[in-house]
């Protein structure tokens, strides 16, 4: 297989979940799109490395982490932006949808930003946003795999507390 | 309520972090779905944003503006090695001139170190002539500053005579004042 066609088949195809790993660090969509770019010209430009990693697509995340990390710190954005939210929400999105999606992630993106702690958050969105397994989790993040458990579940029924407590004020109000 | 037993059995695994992967999407379909149940609409919102956050996809034109800037990548390798070379030829042009300052800075060295060397001797002679006429001549201003502190002395010592003097004229000149005050009154 050339080149080009072991990247259409094996790396291009990681874009969507590169795109919302670099939405969730950069919080700016129009930006974690320009990191995806930047990213897979870096990684076909060093196409005669790929032999040197075992996990290339592991290799292809890591790059994608590192430049929406180095992107966020050169312009001081805070992840809990509402802003960037909003623009995650408008990206690729008609109106009609973008009304609805905007209320949604923002309510939860709120409560995980205000109410969980740092590690509760990233465990929780690295399982119900990015889709990964609990080992791939624990390896992640350097702990064992009980740990993410725990982690998750205190963070989810935290959520779980607010949204109760949200609706039964609403319910009040009404 | 049978209806949503294996849901709510879900969301209690869910709430746990104890479901998998698949349990999850089964969740996610289940609330974004038309039917929810009242009871469990509270929870929407949280598998509406996961669903929301998933579908977040790059732009449609996203694989072929990429393909085509990686098919134009042997020509951006071109211009890179051609403004290599230009780099190259700098980092030479550099490296010369570097070559003549090191020339330089040896060959004015050598120049310093002869001067210095034939004209340190006569130097030195100046410098001890200069030495010996500067002992007499600090000597001689030593006197004379003694001289200086001793006249400027006899000088204060009499203006301080003066002005005691003149403080005594005036307290009489005070008193005179008064008798004379007292005498109109």
């Amino acid at each position: 297989m050339n080149p080009l066609e072991h990247f259409k088949t094996q790396i291009l195809p990681m874009k969507d979940k590169l795109f919302r790993v670099s939405c969730r660090i950069t919080n700016d969509a129009s930006e974690a799109e320009d990191v995806v770019q930047e990213v897979f010209i870096k990684v076909w430009d060093l196409r005669n490395e790929w032999s040197k990693y075992n996990n290339l697509q592991g290799w292809v995340m890591q790059l994608i982490k590192n430049k929406s990390i180095d992107k966020t710190r050169s312009k001081h954005r805070k992840t809990t932006s509402l802003d960037g939210v909003y623009n995650m929400a408008q990206h690729g999105n008609s109106p009609e949808q973008t009304a609805v999606l905007s209320d949604s992630m923002r309510q939860i993106k709120t409560l995980m930003s205000d109410l969980l702690p740092e590690k509760q958050r990233l465990i929780m969105e690295l399982r119900d946003f990015d889709e990964m397994t609990y080992q791939e989790i624990a390896a992640e993040l350097v702990i064992p795999i009980n740990h993410v458990k725990v982690n998750l579940s205190r963070a989810r029924k935290t959520i779980r507390e607010a949204l109760i407590e949200t609706e039964n004020f609403l319910s009040r109000e009404n | 309520m049978k209806k949503y037993q294996h849901i709510e059995q879900l969301l209690d695994k869910y709430w746990e972090g104890e479901t998998t992967l698949a349990e999850d999407k089964t969740l996610q379909k289940f609330f974004t779905s038309e039917t929810i149940p009242v009871e469990l609409q509270t929870f929407q919102s949280l598998f509406q944003a996961k669903s929301d956050i998933q579908r977040q996809s790059l732009s449609d034109d996203f694989d072929s503006n990429l393909l085509a800037m990686l098919d134009t990548s042997p020509k951006v390798v071109q211009m890179a090695t051609t403004s290599e070379n230009i780099v190259n030829t700098q980092n030479i042009q550099a490296a010369e001139l570097q070559k003549w300052r090191w020339i330089a800075g040896i060959a004015a060295s050598v120049a310093l170190f002869l001067a210095v060397y034939i004209v340190m001797p006569r130097t030195e002679t100046i410098e001890i002539a200069k030495s010996e006429l500067n002992e007499k001549d600090h000597k001689e201003a030593l006197k004379s500053y003694e001289q200086t502190k001793m006249a400027l002395m006899f000088v204060s010592a009499k203006m301080n005579q003066g002005a005691q003097t003149a403080a005594k004229g005036l307290s009489k000149v005070k008193n005179l004042n008064q008798i004379i005050n007292q005498t109109e009154q």
